[in-house]
């Protein structure tokens, strides 16, 4: 006599895999000991995971703010003969000719999504009595870029820790503290200084240090002197022109339409760069996947411990089986009450992790890593700042959990289906 | 040339007088040498430098005495205010911009002068060039026309900056018409041509002159100067460092 | 209990483990997956590290340098009027004692090029004694290394492409129709230099993960110089352009020149000189210049060779403006080779000359000097890198006794350094990239090891009675623990056995053929970071293999010790008990 013409089927399968689901539930908890393990290993595989990614789409952040906000904006202009030398920065390639700054930045200004265009100079100068023999002037007009970002990332502030800004028009600069630091130099000093003109000229230029800045980027400072854009302008007789033009979009994404924009306006004499053509945030975003295979072989490690758990259990119910299959539970049901269990497991381990790791990232979203100090000035060569925060949103926590529970469950699924090749009758007997 | 202290001074004429005869190398050198024939002069000058397909023009106001002395104020708006006092050997520059003097030295004198085809070390040797080279005679020869005497100079010491010169001397009225530099290997480096000569006051002078840095692609810079005073007494106050800090 | 006494326990603990197997098979696999994923990581950062490091000695120092006491302290301005003479006699001691050298002078200039200018850091050298030490000249691409006697330079590839010399390997379709024309004499070569080039197949450039992509327009297309292209063809492509004049090029430097100023002026030598001198520099100084009146200046009087060098170094010591001299310089040569060596320092903005053209007036009036003699050990591996036998002292001694065995001392102003001396940036660098990645490996093991001692704890729960009764019939407390974590030890053994086997099998095709990174390096133009180009390679590194399998099996077996424990310390009765 089947089931079917017992009547028990219909009744049976209305409560089906809920009921199946509460058995699952129940039976973690057989075992205490062993479930703490389990939620341990996949806790501790989705806890790395939470963090490590935390920490890369924190590194991904740093180099774009880096970037946006020292190199780029979210678009940047020069000439194009300036880009065929960039590496020399001179400045006797303004953009468009030379014409005046204010008049391309009012034009830019009109495309929408634009927020700022700063006018900004970068160059090189030889210092004549320092211990320090060269250091880039960078002309920027501060209380409009400090006003628009914060240019120390770490303190989320303008980063000034001695002193005051360079006044507009006047003889003053700023220098980084690891430059101070190491030329020896502090308010008040005078630094004597050469460039070179955007005419060819020699230009001799000793202005008062009037504050000292901490970016925490190390590449800024210790090599860059800030000056108010006009006054640079002037000492290098740029006329109303400027070297480059950064623009700052309301959202970024909009930097595609804005570079095109741009480019349209300006003509092909000038190069127009989006910050995302940037050599190092192109490679983050390549490093990813490799990041990914790290994640997933955690995980599948942690698997095995769960797969481990789920085969002992197996064998330890082995006369469970027997009679849930003798009572009539189908082989399917078994095995879902198996693989709800694991899945009980690894959903519950991962959530532990997640928690964990979402705390840790938390509290490092807050406060810091100084990479700078673990890893000395390693990251002078990449755009980044000294002090990562760990980016911390819940996109990165359900991710990682999400991979917790997939991963696991499907390497659970394996145990899960032996369950079902019990031979109930075999099996009571053991 | 070399002689003349300072740029502006390499435009100045030889003296202008005809060769009678064949002249020796050493007579050549010596009048080349003691080619100053004014005691003082003032001036306008014009400096085009024409360069990575652009065109700076500069323009200053310059004062000579003899041989030692010179001073000149650059008057374009771009590097108005920038003073250059060459005297006792010395190269000094005052910035507007700093509001001080500085000495230019070492590596430094290598490179171009307000982005023209000279060194500043170019203007700065005083000894003449008969102490620092041997002169040979090349003969005569043809230039644009012209006869001429070419003179070959090779260094005595082998610190020299420019080891050979060679000098194309106008053989009816002495001026300078073409002198090139070359480096040790023997390749050519620099080369300047006379392009105007001015009669002032009777006497034959040069007003306009092209240099070229052959080692910078279609690099030229082309000296012209203006109103020409010669032989106006000059007061010592001029060449002195309280001037360019004027 | 004896150590034979734990032993027999194996058998025991061999059995058990195959009462479970998937359970013991998965505890395996994760042992080995961490194993094997730290011998690999291991060994990518080891193999780069040390890559690096032959690198540097086998491609730009060598295992340490002789050279003036003056050029060391100023090594980064590399003044060039630092020379030291008799390089040869150096050379012969050093020979005599086991050690190879090579003389070098080493000078900045800028490089002209049909197309544009770079500024070039030449290298004066002997190629034959070069070839001793340093190994960059079997490396040369196209052409060949440079010959004695000749005005003729080899180029590094990088300053090569951006000076358009020699053949390019990845120009634009323009690009490359521009050079066809200009350097084709007939339509048949038009046509053989094309067909040594493939299109690019695909947008993306460069290797897998770190390719860029670009933009494609009309006649950007990039070309690929064909990896199969014979060396006949290279060879005859090579010609085509060094017989249009592609390769000819100039060197503009500035000679400089140590001399004692014959005559100082009187407000120079007041101004800049004395107040610069240090103050026991100033009697030798004042002794050699004798004031004249009527020319208001300083003449030199002094005679000897020894004292007027003393002078000078004392002039130099104090940045004396007037003790050096500038000379300029032009020399027409010809480039002859192109180097793509396996470091990034010759590839770069380098060019290699012969020594023996730059002793006169046609070359930096050389007389005999050189900056510096590199030396490496005589018939060492290039696998090795310098030990003991190369370090400063030991060197030193050599070399001291190879010129005392020639009737020579060596002068006090020369001495050697070690190629550490010259790397402390790299160096430091290394010490921090191998650490950072460790640590994921690190977590990784400890996952594996809470598999194990979970691992354990269940068997541990699961034979409860058992462990009741094996204690009831007489086994001691110590032969429970021992016999456990013999159990997790031989986990412990397999997993990195398994582990090492895996790594292995990784780690082989890494060593052997390495990851091209070649697009990355295009961009980072060499010289920071691992001294290494295009193709990372990995290493065998034989102690942490093995390092790694032994703590592994300790660790493992340790982790049986405290739920072990906890299990013998239940009275007997109650694991009897227990369901």
């Amino acid at each position: 006599m089947n089931n079917e013409q017992l009547g028990i089927e219909n009744k049976y399968k209305q409560g089906g895999t809920a009921t199946l689901i509460k058995i699952a539930y129940r039976n973690i908890w057989r075992n205490k000991r062993r479930t703490i393990f389990c939620f341990a290993a996949v806790g501790v595989a989705v806890f790395f995971i939470v963090v490590y990614s935390s920490m890369i789409e924190g590194m991904i952040k740093s180099i774009n703010d880096t970037v946006q906000i020292y190199e780029l904006g979210h678009v940047r202009v020069v000439s194009s003969t300036f880009e065929a030398e960039k590496e020399y920065l001179p400045v006797q390639y303004p953009v468009a000719d030379g014409a005046s700054w204010r008049e391309l930045a009012a034009s830019i200004s009109n495309i929408p999504g634009v927020r700022h265009v700063f006018p900004r100079i970068t160059t090189f100068a030889s210092l004549q009595e320092s211990t320090i023999k060269h250091a880039i002037l960078w002309g920027i007009n501060i209380a409009d870029e400090m006003a628009a970002n914060n240019f120390n990332l770490t303190d989320r502030s303008d980063g000034l820790i001695e002193g005051r800004w360079p006044a507009p028009g006047g003889n003053e600069i700023a220098i980084g503290r690891v430059f101070a630091h190491k030329s020896g130099m502090t308010i008040g000093d005078e630094i004597f200084l050469r460039t070179t003109s955007a005419h060819f000229s020699d230009r001799f230029w000793s202005p008062m240090i009037t504050g000292i800045f901490s970016f925490d980027y190390i590449k800024i400072d210790e090599q860059y002197i800030i000056a108010d854009f006009e006054r640079l302008q002037r000492l290098l007789a740029l006329g109303e022109g400027t070297q480059s033009l950064v623009i700052f979009a309301d959202d970024e994404k909009q930097s595609a339409s804005i570079t095109a924009a741009v480019q349209n306006l300006l003509g092909n004499d000038n190069v127009v760069t989006e910050w995302s053509d940037n050599y190092w945030v192109a490679v983050m975003r390549m490093v990813m996947p490799l990041y990914t295979i790290i994640f997933l072989i955690f995980l599948i490690v942690a698997s095995f411990l769960i797969i481990n758990t789920v085969v002992m259990i197996i064998h330890e119910r082995i006369k469970e089986i027997g009679m849930m299959g003798c009572l009539g539970m189908t082989r399917n049901e078994i095995v879902k009450v198996f693989f709800f269990e694991s899945i009980f497991m690894a959903a519950f381990g991962a959530f532990a992790g997640v928690i964990v790791g979402g705390i840790v990232a938390g509290i490092f979203s807050e406060y810091p890593i100084r990479m700078g100090d673990l890893y000395g000035n390693t990251f002078a060569e990449m755009p980044m700042s000294q002090s990562i925060f760990l980016a911390f949103n819940f996109f990165i926590l359900i991710r990682a959990w999400i991979m917790g529970v997939v991963v696991a469950s499907l390497f659970t699924l394996i145990p899960s289906i032996k369950s079902a090749f019990v031979e109930p009758v075999e099996a009571l007997r053991r | 040339m070399k002689k003349k202290l300072f740029f502006i001074m390499l435009l100045a004429s030889v003296a202008s007088f005809a060769f009678a005869q064949t002249p020796t190398a050493a007579e050549l050198l010596a009048r080349v040498d003691a080619n100053e024939i004014f005691n003082t002069i003032e001036y306008d000058g014009e400096m085009i430098i024409e360069h990575q397909n652009r065109r700076f023009v500069k323009t200053f106001r310059g004062w000579g005495r003899g041989n030692a002395d010179s001073f000149i104020e650059f008057t374009n708006p771009e590097d108005r205010g920038i003073r250059y006092l060459k005297t006792d050997g010395r190269l000094f520059v005052y910035s507007p911009d700093t509001e001080r003097i500085t000495l230019i030295s070492g590596h430094m004198l290598r490179e171009s002068m307000m982005g023209s085809d000279m060194s500043y070390e170019d203007t700065m040797d005083n000894a003449s060039l008969a102490s620092r080279y041997n002169p040979i005679l090349l003969g005569p020869d043809i230039l644009n026309g012209r006869p001429v005497w070419m003179l070959e100079l090779n260094a005595k010491s082998r610190t020299e900056s420019y080891p050979r010169r060679m000098l194309w001397i106008d053989q009816e009225n002495g001026d300078l018409l073409r002198y090139e530099l070359f480096a040790l290997s023997g390749a050519k480096l620099k080369e300047y041509n006379l392009i105007r000569v001015e009669v002032i006051d009777g006497r034959r002078f040069p007003v306009e002159g092209e240099m070229r840095d052959l080692l910078r692609r279609g690099s030229r810079t082309t000296f012209i100067m203006r109103n020409v005073v010669l032989d106006r007494p000059i007061a010592d106050s001029v060449f002195t460092q309280r001037n360019l800090r004027r | 209990m004896t150590l034979f006494g734990i032993w027999e326990l194996k058998k025991l603990a061999l059995r058990n483990l195959t009462r479970h197997k998937v359970k013991t098979i998965l505890t395996l696999a994760a042992i080995m997956v961490s194993v094997a994923l730290y011998i690999v990581l291991n060994s990518w950062l080891g193999g780069m590290a040390i890559q690096s490091r032959r690198n540097i000695v086998n491609f730009e120092i060598g295992a340490a340098k002789l050279q003036t006491r003056l050029y060391f302290e100023r090594k980064d301005e590399m003044p060039s009027y630092e020379t030291f003479l008799d390089w040869e006699i150096f050379h012969e001691a050093l020979y005599r004692e086991g050690y190879v050298s090579a003389p070098r002078f080493v000078f900045s200039g800028t490089l002209f090029s049909q197309s544009g200018s770079a500024p070039i850091l030449f290298h004066g050298i002997n190629p034959a004694a070069e070839k001793e030490v340093l190994r960059y000249a079997q490396y040369v691409d196209f052409g060949r290394f440079v010959q004695d006697g000749n005005f003729e330079i080899a180029l590094g590839t990088v300053a090569a492409e951006r000076l358009r010399v020699g053949i390019p390997t990845r120009p634009l379709r323009l690009e490359l129709e521009e050079l066809i024309a200009s350097v084709a004499r007939s339509q048949a070569e038009a046509d053989f230099i094309r067909s040594l080039y493939d299109i690019t197949p695909s947008v993306r450039r460069g290797g897998d993960i770190f390719s860029t992509e670009e933009r494609i327009v009309e006649g950007n297309e990039r070309m690929i110089l064909g990896r199969n292209a014979s060396q006949a063809d290279l060879d005859r492509y090579w010609n085509i352009i060094a017989a249009s004049g592609r390769n000819d090029v100039r060197i503009n430097a500035i000679i400089d020149i140590k001399a004692a100023p014959e005559m100082i002026r009187r407000h120079r030598w007041e101004n800049e000189l004395w107040p610069a001198l240090r103050p026991e520099d100033r009697v030798l100084v004042a002794a050699a210049y004798v004031y004249e009146d009527f020319m208001d200046a300083y003449h030199l009087v002094e005679q000897d060779e020894r004292q007027l060098n003393l002078i000078l170094d004392a002039m130099i010591r104090a940045e004396y403006a007037g003790a050096i001299r500038h000379v300029n310089q032009l020399m027409d040569v010809v480039v002859v080779g192109v180097i793509n060596s396996p470091a990034p320092l010759p590839n770069g903005n380098t060019a290699f000359i012969p020594l023996d053209v730059l002793q006169d007036r046609a070359g930096m009036m050389l007389e005999g000097g050189v900056t510096e003699l590199i030396i490496r050990e005589r018939g060492v591996p290039d696998s090795r890198l310098p030990g003991q036998s190369e370090s400063s002292a030991v060197i030193t001694a050599a070399l001291e006794l190879g010129l005392a065995s020639m009737g020579r001392t060596l002068p006090d102003e020369l001495a050697v350094f070690v190629w550490q001396d010259y790397m402390q940036d790299y160096l430091g660098y290394e010490a921090l990239q191998t650490g950072a990645p460790q640590v994921v490996a690190g977590l990784l093991l400890f996952l594996s090891f809470l598999v194990i001692s979970c691992t354990i704890l269940l068997a541990i729960l699961e034979r409860t009675k058992e462990i009741g009764m094996m204690r009831a019939l007489g086994m001691t407390d110590r032969q429970m623990i021992m016999l456990y974590m013999l159990e997790a030890g031989f986990l412990g053994f397999i997993g990195s056995v398994l582990g090492i086997i895996l790594g292995c099998i990784i780690n082989y095709p890494l060593v052997k053929y390495g990851i091209d990174f070649s697009a990355m390096g295009d961009l980072m133009d060499g010289g920071i970071g691992f001294r290494t180009t295009a193709i990372f390679r990995s290493m065998w590194n034989v102690p942490i293999i093995i390092g790694a399998g032994i703590a592994a099996t300790l660790l493992s077996s340790f982790m049986a010790f405290l739920p072990t424990r906890r299990a013998v310390k239940k009275p007997i009765t109650d694991s009897l008990r227990f369901e």
